[in-house]
């Protein structure tokens, strides 16, 4: 343990050094939302509630799902072992006494803590400031989106770590890397949108997608859009997703180890 | 051979050749990022189509409209990423020493560095765009003249240069402070994200912000107001439709001034 917690602390403290580019990134990230949420009311002009989202239920839902999209500019551990593999830096890795999967899960939670502090948090609080935004409505579904949020970020970690493993196979990783995280995840995971704005069948298809728990369950149990036992079941759900890609991650890793070809430094 | 011009087109075609070439030996990656652009944009495009099906308009544009706005920013965005691509990751490029070895090439630093990487892939991106162009100009039922053609890839040009601006001037901020990664890729897309919808829904400081700052509504909007024939100037000069190549000019010049002194502030990192 004490091991993984000194990656977490390095990671943590590499993303400090750069104080000017985090200073950039937050006004362009608030940016980012402002657009949404200029888009959503102008869209709500003339209109009450829209598939059971009043103006200040959407826009909840859109600060808290674009807060939670953070972990997707910050995570970035595909790109991380891509360029362990093509450096070949990924040799001293694996001499390494440590699990290569949870180095790198240690590592990513240092650099994901640092974005929560100073990104997500300060956001959260700003739009709280501007708008009138719900709040939870009580400190359970508080404590469910917590646990709902760490979920959905190790389901994420482990989808960006089946992506990262490819490299061992293919040269290249950044076309699946763009198209899964910044395609078909950005499709299904509900973060443009809630999933109830989408027709019938997409709804459907994302259900059985491990996507919609990264972003699309935290923010729908945070806005109260499901409540009680529906709760419960999102949760066991995001599990399920967070139980199969862990695993699945190990299998592939563990073949990938078989294929390693180091390319020279 | 004693044009200058003519030996740096020769050289630039030489360059971009031997890095085109090298890219595709590796077919299967080469196809992915392409299959992969492709489904980007498709996903984006798809995502505003849900959108709009369900809310109609906004501010009077409806799908169309914004699919014309969309295309005209990913147009712009595409050839700014297949021709100056080189100063996407360019910290990296500054932290590794790369860019020691291009000080000392016999060319401008600027053109060594983008003859040297053209992402062939990006062509992907700018079908797509045609692709979404063509299928809005024939929803919204407009003719595509010779004119209004032309005055497309003017824009399209425009537009490409106004946003290879802002890749210049994060470079800049790479040169000296060696790290530039996040704010180029935040402020290329999260620019092309504010000129996907019309700028009418943003408060007047915002608006302010996307034509005087960072000026990207000369990409899609103000050009779209002309060619779909709106009048919305939002009490900007009516003469601001045919502004993007002047703002495309203004704004390179201010950038590569810019570049130019970084570059003579430039120190080597020694790594």
């Amino acid at each position: 343990m004490r091991k993984y917690l000194a990656f977490t602390a390095k990671a943590f403290q590499r993303t400090l050094t750069y104080r000017f580019e985090l200073w950039v990134e937050l006004f362009i990230n608030v940016l980012f939302m402002l657009i949404y949420v200029c888009l959503w009311k102008a869209l709500y002009t003339g209109k009450t509630a829209v598939e059971g989202y009043d103006l200040n239920g959407i826009l909840t839902y859109i600060v808290v799902s674009q807060t939670l999209l953070s972990f997707h500019f910050t995570l970035r551990i595909a790109r991380v072992i891509e360029e362990k593999v093509r450096t070949g830096e990924v040799v001293t890795d694996l001499m390494k006494p440590v699990d290569f999967q949870l180095m790198l899960f240690a590592t990513g939670i240092g650099t994901s803590f640092h974005t929560v502090l100073f990104n997500m948090l300060p956001k959260l609080m700003l739009f709280y400031v501007g708008l009138r935004l719900l709040v939870p409505s009580s400190i359970l579904t508080v404590g469910f989106f917590i646990v709902s949020v760490m979920l959905g970020y190790v389901i994420l970690f482990s989808i960006e770590f089946l992506i990262g493993i490819l490299a061992f196979w293919v040269v290249e990783i950044r076309g699946i890397y763009f198209a899964v995280i910044w395609g078909i995840s950005w499709f299904f995971s509900g973060y443009f949108l809630p999933l109830e704005h989408y027709p019938v069948l997409l709804a459907k298809i994302a259900e059985y997608l491990p996507f919609q728990a990264i972003i699309y369950s935290p923010t729908v149990i945070y806005v109260g859009g499901i409540t009680g036992k529906a709760v419960v079941r999102v949760l066991q759900i995001q599990l399920f997703w967070t139980v199969a890609l862990i695993g699945l991650g190990r299998l592939v890793y563990r073949a990938a180890l078989r294929k390693l070809v180091i390319q020279g430094g | 051979m004693s044009n200058p011009i003519a030996r740096y087109c020769k050289l630039y075609l030489l360059l971009a050749g031997a890095y085109v070439r090298s890219r595709l030996q590796y077919r299967l990656s080469f196809s992915l990022m392409c299959i992969a652009i492709v489904a980007g944009e498709a996903c984006l495009i798809g995502l505003i189509g849900v959108l709009f099906t369900k809310f109609r308009t906004v501010n009077g544009w409806a799908l169309p409209d914004i699919m014309f706005l969309y295309s005209l920013g990913t147009l712009a965005f595409g050839v700014m990423k297949m021709l100056g691509n080189q100063l996407d990751d360019f910290d990296r490029y500054v932290v590794r020493g790369d860019l020691d070895t291009v000080l000392i090439k016999p060319v401008p630093p600027l053109f060594y560095i983008l003859a040297s990487r053209v992402e062939l892939q990006h062509a992907a991106r700018l079908l797509t765009g045609i692709v979404i162009f063509l299928a809005a100009f024939h929803m919204t039922q407009i003719r595509l003249t010779v004119v209004r053609g032309l005055f497309t890839i003017i824009t399209v040009v425009s537009g490409s240069l106004i946003m290879f601006a802002f890749m210049l001037l994060s470079a800049t901020v790479a040169l000296l402070t060696t790290k530039s990664g996040k704010l180029t890729d935040i402020l290329t897309t999260a620019n092309k994200e504010a000129a996907t919808f019309p700028i009418s829904i943003y408060p007047l400081a915002v608006r302010l912000l996307l034509t005087f700052v960072l000026p990207v509504a000369f990409v899609t909007y103000y050009p779209s107001l002309h060619l779909l024939g709106k009048d919305q100037f939002l009490g900007m000069p009516k003469s601001f439709q045919f502004g993007a190549p002047v703002v495309a000019a203004a704004l390179l010049l201010c950038c590569y001034s810019v570049w130019r002194i970084g570059m003579r502030h430039y120190h080597s990192t020694g790594s």
